[in-house]
């Protein structure tokens, strides 16, 4: 279980704005991912989570920076072409806008199989249709959709497809980006068993990317949070949730709602100032596996 | 105490190439001067139907089947549009999901909050209007309105454009305000403050607010009373407290136990199975019944009326018949805070 899968180490990302400005998405961010785990990484929009997952997948070229899948440098090109197959295969995202990220055009049953036939898997139930039936059944939809388009489908269904998209490829590492956002509070809980369940059950490692902290706290089991690019904290989740030590940590835990009008309504809330947030500050080790980014000399 | 807003049997149909849809079905419910009403269900419930139907914003293919409005000891059923025109904005104004797409890109901020001034007092002097507008702003909690009155909405934050909707809002004083999920495009710690802003809003001004929601969580915050619908109906309505600590209707079991708060240390989380039904043909009986595990026979066959358990707190289900079988609620029955 302590084997190191994923190995991000000093990733900065910076998207050019016209001539002069440019915006540091991503600056200067180092966390490792063991096989077998639940990673969640959770911040404001724009605090630049989405920017990371898209950097793991290739998506993205960092500026600087390097991330390291089972050792090997997916930024390099050289590396990356010596092994592209085994790379596309094992590394498998989950879009956070299922409207965009299925071809319209295509049917449930083409766009599950699609992975495959890209990859000449010899599909191992008989035929592909058969494998995407299959798949369709694991995310809990009956054959009947295979002939359907995304757009006749509601959206909890649509993001079950791109799921099931996802894990036809049997993946090592998965990556989630926001796949429960604009879900209704049942099918968010189905979604998330669902990826509980592939994570016990096949062994697959997730980076799950989410702004809602009460499901990342029931689903991860390490978090990192982010804030304007940085990472400001990571520990183990039990530890982050009982212990925040970042002052923003501590403004966006004290923001979950807690379903409980009275203890909700006697709460007060935390504010973080921005201008209070500092940059410079390294990640330090607090408690084992529990680091805050802070200055070098400060205590 | 005088009601506000009085809602009778409201029913709404809605046409479509597929047969009519029942979105609002026989819907009763009061709101008093003052308070927080949280109406809460999944997506296509009918509760932005609802509040389209309260402010008669509904499209061409929709119509009232039945019921009656009563806003302020008037009924409004049947008023024209022209009517409704004058009340838009001063007796009721709505604020709506998404703020991005609410304002308008090509006009500052702070004009488009003085349009909604001038349209209910066009006579009003350009410097009173600034006045107000700087006010309006202020009470949303926007930072420097005189430097920001010039800027467009690009120039705001998710957040700042939620602020800017509200003061749109507020601009004549509504007495009732419709909040069709104001915080779901938002961060959480960004809708922890629109939500408190809101309950700032309704405590300083007195306005009675509707507050849509789908989360259980978010409406916990700031709700006076709540009302959760399944179906076009509302299954259960009551206190916050009653309805959070002593749920009766198994979808308000359904729903409170999805919750990962509720689930700490749970292998897995609870979920309802299957889908809501589809409202073009609706079951006969209980709507909730096949994806009910405590529905009972006559669930299949007859729909359950409100039963009342105190004198706020109602909910339809035939579980609270004194025929039914005894139910304890998986919810270990009433939590004590």
């Amino acid at each position: 279980m302590s084997e190191i899968l994923l190995d991000v180490q000093h990733l900065s990302h910076v998207f050019k704005l016209g001539k002069h400005a440019v915006i540091k998405a991503v600056d200067d961010v180092s966390f490792q991912m063991k096989k077998g785990e639940i990673f969640g990484l959770v911040g404001e929009s724009g605090s630049g989570k989405s920017t990371v997952a898209r950097c793991i997948m290739n998506i993205y070229k960092p500026t600087a920076g390097k991330i390291l899948y089972n050792g090997i440098d997916v930024c390099d090109r050289a590396q990356f072409r010596k092994h592209h197959k085994m790379l596309e295969a094992d590394r498998q995202i989950i879009f956070q806008d299922s409207t965009s990220s299925l071809n319209q055009r295509m049917t449930v049953a083409d766009i599950i199989a699609e992975p495959m036939s890209i990859h000449h898997i010899k599909p191992p139930r008989g035929s592909l249709r058969a494998e995407a039936e299959f798949q369709l059944s694991y995310v809990g939809m009956d054959a009947t959709y295979l002939d359907k388009y995304p757009t006749e489908l509601s959206g909890g269904q649509r993001q079950r497809v791109a799921i099931a998209r996802a894990l036809s490829m049997e993946p090592e590492l998965l990556v989630a980006d926001e796949p429960i956002a604009s879900l209704d509070v049942s099918i968010q809980a189905q979604i998330i068993n669902l990826l509980r369940h592939c994570n016990r059950e096949h062994g697959c490692s997730m980076l799950f990317i989410a702004h809602d902290l009460s499901m990342v706290e029931y689903l991860c089991d390490r978090v990192g949070v982010m804030y304007h690019g940085k990472l400001v904290e990571v520990a183990p989740t039990a530890e982050l949730y009982a212990n925040p030590q970042h002052p923003y940590t501590k403004a966006l835990l004290s923001a979950i709602p807690i379903p409980d009008p009275i203890a909700e309504r006697s709460r007060k809330r935390m504010d973080f100032d921005e201008v209070t947030f500092d940059r410079d500050g390294v990640l330090t080790e607090i408690a084992p596996g529990h680091y805050v980014l802070r200055k070098e000399n400060a205590k | 105490m005088e009601e506000l807003l009085t809602i009778e049997n409201l029913s709404v149909g809605i046409a479509s190439p597929a047969g009519k849809v029942q979105a609002v079905r026989d819907v009763s419910f009061t709101l008093h001067p003052g308070e927080v009403l949280a109406i809460v269900g999944e997506s296509g419930c009918g509760k932005s139907m609802l509040c389209k139907t309260i402010m008669k914003l509904l499209p061409k293919s929709a119509k009232i089947e039945g019921g009656k409005i009563i806003a302020n000891g008037v009924d409004i059923t049947d008023y024209s549009d022209k009517d409704m025109r004058k009340l838009r904005g001063k007796l009721f104004s709505m604020i709506f999901q998404d703020p991005m797409t609410a304002l308008n890109p090509t006009i500052p901020i702070g004009k488009q909050i003085a349009e909604a001034i001038l349209v209910h007092e066009p006579k009003l002097p350009k410097e009173e209007v600034y006045n107000r507008v700087i006010e309006l702003m202020k009470i949303v909690g926007i930072q420097q309105p005189h430097e920001r009155y010039k800027l467009y909405p690009y120039n705001f934050s998710g957040g700042m454009r939620q602020r800017s909707v509200m003061a749109i809002a507020l601009a004549a004083n509504p007495k009732i305000l419709l909040a069709d999920e104001p915080t779901t495009a938002l961060d959480v710690t960004i809708q922890a403050q629109i939500l408190d802003l809101l309950k700032g809003i309704q405590t300083k001004l007195g306005t009675a607010t509707i507050l849509v929601s789908h989360d259980l969580g978010v409406v916990a915050r700031c709700a006076d009373r709540m009302a959760i619908m399944y179906a076009g109906k509302i299954v259960e309505i009551g206190t916050a407290e009653e309805v959070y600590h002593d749920p009766r209707h198994p979808y308000t079991w359904g729903l409170m136990q999805s919750l990962p708060a509720l689930n700490k240390g749970a292998k897995e989380l609870k979920t309802i199975p299957g889908m809501p039904p589809t409202l073009i043909d609706p079951p006969k009986g209980d709507a909730f019944a096949c994806r009910n595990e405590y529905a009972l026979e006559i669930d299949y066959h007859e729909q359950p009326p409100m039963f009342k358990i105190t004198d706020t707190h109602y909910a339809a289900t035939w579980l609270l018949d004194p025929r039914a079988p005894k139910v304890e609620s998986p919810m270990g029955g009433k939590r004590n805070v």
